[in-house]
């Protein structure tokens, strides 16, 4: 990748990075660091990564970066401490995707990652399972639980009766 | 068994399952999460053969249902406007542009130095001490005395060489002991200079030398100093500046390098600041220069070309 690919990256994906790590996160800061420390990491190795391979590897080194960040806040909930009762909807008020927002985070970090790839980038499960390092059985099995527990948000806050 | 002994097998017997019925479920017997967890695959469009075909069978038996599934499919994202602020940090250089970047830094500070060099170096020079900060001082009398070669001529301060109440300077007798004969030979041509001031050197020449009286003040005439030019860079700028904008204008040393430094810091975004300070008389007195590497203050003498 020349440096004019890299700039290119940094321009045309950079508000996707951000934004999936902001919407996992909830912490602009933490958002902002992690960004900016995928970007330090690929301009160490910009000559071995093809342009055409650039976004995926973004995502999946922004994607670990964030794990270990969330570890090391011991603020990672496992799939198994998953509790649907914390979904309850705080106000109906809200439009459709605020309330989705909303909803979104409240599942576990797992779910919320997948989700977001999911419906952000449009990234198929075998991209996602790529980028997260969960086989194609896993990442299927945290987008329709997450689906479901985004549905039952949306029913707690009387927009499906 | 079979009746093969190099082989022997068990041959399964013929039991069978009660009553298998009851092991076997119909779709509406799916829990509700199994349901939604369908329904949710259906909407991601991961249900495909025989598992869809079964489950849009079970829809258009229970319609409510069906409301229920076709929800799923609103539970979508969509992507905020959020920004990422420190995307332009990020960008990098090509080595072509640092290459440019660097030449074009180096320019400006040569420039700058430059500049720098034409407003202060005069009064860096001017600031050196040397022996000729004893030289003679707003002279107002210059003439010439014919000494005949074998006098002795001495230089000396001594304020008793002045006339303080009227402020004529005098040319004194050397001790008629010490006195000197004069003897015949060539003159020679000595430079006189005297003045009212009681600091400065007065010349002492032979008492026998003729034809030299004390004066008047009234018949000092100054000699008239011609005017102070800029120097030539500073003279070309002038009528650069002048010859572009068709009008008179007089460049001094300090607006050109005001000028590179302000250039400077726009173009790099540095902090350097050169101030002009005036005197009581609104005369440049001297200029501050400052960084946050560098600040330093030097007199500036506008008359010294």
């Amino acid at each position: 990748m020349t440096v004019k690919e890299y700039n290119s990256a940094v321009r045309e994906f950079g508000d996707n990075i951000y934004r999936f790590i902001y919407r996992s996160l909830k912490d602009s800061h933490r958002a902002d660091d992690i960004v900016q420390d995928t970007y330090e990491k690929l301009w160490l190795c910009v000559t071995e990564i093809e342009y055409a391979a650039v976004k995926s590897w973004l995502f999946t080194s922004a994607y670990n970066r964030m794990i270990d960040v969330i570890r090391k806040d011991s603020r990672l909930v496992g799939l198994e401490q998953y509790d649907d009762s914390s979904l309850y909807a705080e106000e109906s008020s809200a439009d459709l995707n605020e309330l989705l927002h909303r909803a979104l985070e409240r599942l576990p970090a797992a779910q919320r990652s997948v989700i977001l790839l999911r419906d952000y980038e449009g990234y198929s499960y075998r991209e996602i399972s790529d980028i997260t390092g969960l086989n194609e059985a896993q990442v299927k099995t945290y987008i329709f639980r997450g689906r479901v527990a985004l549905r039952n948000y949306l029913e707690k806050a009387s927009v499906w009766q | 068994m079979t009746d093969n002994t190099d082989f022997p097998r068990l041959t399964p017997s013929d039991d069978r399952l009660p009553s298998p019925e009851k092991l076997f479920r119909k779709p509406e017997d799916l829990t509700d999460e199994q349901f939604d967890l369908l329904a949710a695959a259906r909407a991601e469009d991961a249900l495909a053969g025989d598992s869809l075909k079964e489950f849009e069978t079970m829809l258009e038996s229970f319609p409510a249902k069906r409301v229920r599934a076709e929800s799923f499919r609103k539970v979508r994202l969509t992507p905020p406007d959020d920004r990422w602020e420190g995307k332009e940090k990020m960008l990098r250089k090509s080595p072509m542009a640092v290459t440019v970047r660097r030449t074009v830094l180096i320019t400006l500070a040569a420039a700058a130095a430059l500049s720098a060099m034409i407003t202060l170096g005069p009064s860096i020079i001017r600031q050196k001490p040397s022996s000729t900060s004893l030289q003679i001082q707003g002279s107002a009398v210059v003439s010439e005395v014919l000494i005949p070669a074998a006098s002795p001529v001495t230089v000396y301060r001594t304020e008793v060489a002045v006339e303080k109440s009227r402020g004529i300077p005098v040319i004194h007798e050397r001790d008629p002991h010490t006195r000197t004969d004069v003897a015949a030979g060539p003159e020679r041509v000595l430079p006189v200079t005297a003045d009212h001031h009681p600091s400065v050197p007065v010349l002492m020449a032979s008492a026998d030398i003729h034809g030299l009286v004390p004066l008047k003040r009234a018949d000092i005439v100054p000699v008239l100093t011609p005017e102070k030019e800029s120097n030539w860079i500073l003279r070309s700028i002038s009528f650069l500046a002048g010859a572009i904008t068709k009008e008179e204008k007089t460049v001094d040393g300090y607006m050109i390098a005001n000028a590179c430094v302000n250039g400077i810091n726009d173009i790099l975004g540095w902090d350097m600041e050169l101030e002009e300070v005036k005197n009581k008389s609104g005369e440049q007195a001297k200029v501050s220069f400052s960084s946050s590497l560098l600040s330093f203050s030097a007199p500036m003498n506008k008359n010294q070309p």
